[in-house]
């Protein structure tokens, strides 16, 4: 989890234009101004080709925070590797 | 049968309730889950008894069809995503056929002067929420995030009498592992409480405020001339609490009921009133509405472009909320006021880009009076009809304040009137909202004493006033 936060806090910073943009496993939608459904899928977009992995649309509904999407950028990342 | 009702308070609801946890108490689960399926059925066919094989044709369907996409491969040989295309395209047909065929035949007659006659097809209850629900639950299938599903689990999840006529829409995952969840096996003193209390809440919210509502809404609605100007924002004003306290009041009803079962619903309210910015305001609003679409329309269109740029979202969004503003009926006004909705968008999606700045309270009475005059549209019986009362709005033909055209509401209940939508702002800006009740509830003599008062008061209300319909029934 520790490896990927750094990458994703890239991916934010980049997706939402601001340099200074911090981010937690706990961040929130409503921690991030801006951070409405189309920034959402520009997010999931860059994040699918970084991580070279694929969202289902289904699960893309369901995540609630950073550390959910970490956590399952790492499950979807382990299943590639198997 | 409808949530509101005597017969389903105080006969239905509390022997579904007993039977479900009587025939539960084994470990065979299967005849407390036919219990359920046999009560929804009963609940859907009260409303409306001659439509029942449509609900039962079309969740047959949907089974089979997941069961072939649950498969590696599809039945024939057929590719898996030719079998959830074919899937989604029989839901969209089957849909268009019981809920549009009249509206096209129409436009039809109109464009091209051909003579054909509109038919008469009964409208099955609930179908615009189980068809999408069905739908949403075959892409989740296609994708993966379904592990199996039998016969009886899938009739209960697509059929269960708290949402099948109005919502909220449910995922698999939010309905099914709970009922399999031993955990929800016996009956809870605590969840019972809890839902009673959000289901009394409901009831007043309906019976009370939304039926009083109604009353200067369909005055100034049903008035055919113009109106003068606070007559017009007082139509609209009222017709925009009328339909939030009816479908929210519905929603917190059907909450309240699931949890009596041990079924944590999802959310569709979230003080929409509130709201300081149009895409703020959806996703308070029909929040499970608002998931679907964006979740399974938006996000596939945007991903099938190869660059996103902001003129192409902006074009997503509108045509997005142009086909939710379709799917609530098939009358041009719901397009219009899709359209607007799509426009405002839009914009709003513009204006974030740009960030340009608005200040809060600024930014809070333009959405605000936004969603009113939208609202207008969503409430007429036809575009005329809107356009004359948006014209009263914002001029003064009919004067500012003329007593006279209020068919049957007279001087003093103008003004109450008036006292009425200042309420209803209130509650809406200031007050708790349901969620926020339900979060806070705790089993108290106080708590029991305002529920029950609240109870009352209603079921007075009910008996006594003439009970609407729910506005979304006929969705």
């Amino acid at each position: 989890m520790e490896e990927l936060m750094p990458r994703l806090q890239g991916i934010f910073q980049d997706v939402f234009d601001d340099p200074t943009l911090a981010i937690a496993p706990t961040t929130t939608a409503s921690d991030v101004s801006g951070w409405d459904s189309l920034t959402n899928i520009n997010l999931i977009f860059a994040i699918e080709r970084e991580f070279k992995v694929k969202f289902a649309l289904g699960e893309i509904q369901e995540l609630n925070n950073v550390g959910e999407m970490v956590a399952l950028i790492g499950k979807k990342q382990d299943r590639a590797r198997q | 049968m409808t949530f509101n009702s005597l017969a389903f308070m105080f006969l239905f609801l509390p022997a579904v309730v007993a039977g479900y946890f009587l025939l539960g108490r084994g470990s065979d689960r299967r005849w407390s889950k036919v219990w359920l399926l046999a009560a929804s059925l009963v609940f859907y066919s009260g409303g409306r008894i001659e439509t029942l094989p449509v609900l039962i044709g079309s969740v047959a369907v949907n089974c089979l069809l997941a069961t072939w996409l649950l498969k590696p491969e599809g039945p024939f040989k057929l590719h898996r995503g030719a079998v959830l295309f074919s899937g989604i395209a029989a839901n969209v047909l089957f849909l268009c056929m019981f809920k549009y065929v009249g509206f096209f035949v129409v436009a039809l007659d109109q464009v091209a002067g051909t003579r054909l006659a509109a038919p008469h097809i009964a409208f099955p209850l609930g179908i615009s929420f189980f068809t999408i629900q069905q739908i949403m639950f075959l892409v989740d299938c296609y994708e993966g995030l379904i592990e199996g599903h039998n016969w009886l689990d899938y009739f209960v999840f697509a059929g269960l009498f708290p949402y099948v006529t109005m919502g909220p829409i449910v995922r698999w995952k939010q309905v099914v592992p709970q009922l399999n969840d031993p955990k929800g096996w016996r009956l809870d003193p605590d969840n019972v409480a809890r839902g009673l209390f959000v289901f009394v809440i409901g009831l007043f919210k309906k019976v009370v405020l939304a039926d009083s509502f109604f009353r200067w809404a369909d005055a100034g609605f049903s008035y055919g001339h113009p109106l003068s100007l606070a007559g017009g924002w007082i139509a609209a004003l009222a017709f925009t609490f009328q339909l939030y306290f009816d479908f929210s009041g519905y929603t917190d009803m059907a909450i309240g009921a699931a949890l009596m079962l041990n079924i944590n619903l999802p959310q569709n309210f979230n003080a929409p009133f509130r709201a300081q910015s149009i895409s703020d305001f959806w996703r308070r609003w029909h929040m499970t509405l608002t998931n679907f679409f964006t979740t399974y329309m938006y996000t596939p269109i945007i991903r099938s472009m190869a660059r996103v740029t902001i003129a192409k979202a902006m074009l997503a969004t509108f045509v997005v909320m142009v086909i939710i503003g379709f799917w609530h009926g098939a009358n041009w006004t719901f397009v219009v006021f899709g359209a607007l909705h799509g426009v405002a968008l839009a914009t709003n999606q513009l204006w974030k880009k740009m960030k340009w700045p608005m200040p809060a309270p600024l930014a809070w009475l333009l959405t605000f009076t936004f969603v009113v005059v939208a609202l207008v549209f969503f409430r007429a019986s036809g575009l005329t009809q809107a356009a004359q009362v948006v014209a009263s709005m914002f001029s003064l033909r009919g004067g500012l304040f003329n007593y006279e055209p209020w068919s049957g509401i007279g001087r003093v209940d103008q003004l109450l009137g008036i006292g009425w939508m200042l309420f209803g702002l209130a509650t809406q800006v200031r007050g708790k909202s349901s969620l926020e009740l339900q979060r806070a509830f705790q089993p108290s003599w106080a708590t029991a004493a305002t529920a029950v008062a609240l109870a009352v008061v209603a079921c007075i209300y009910a008996n006594g006033v003439v009970s609407r319909s729910f506005v979304y029934r006929d969705f």
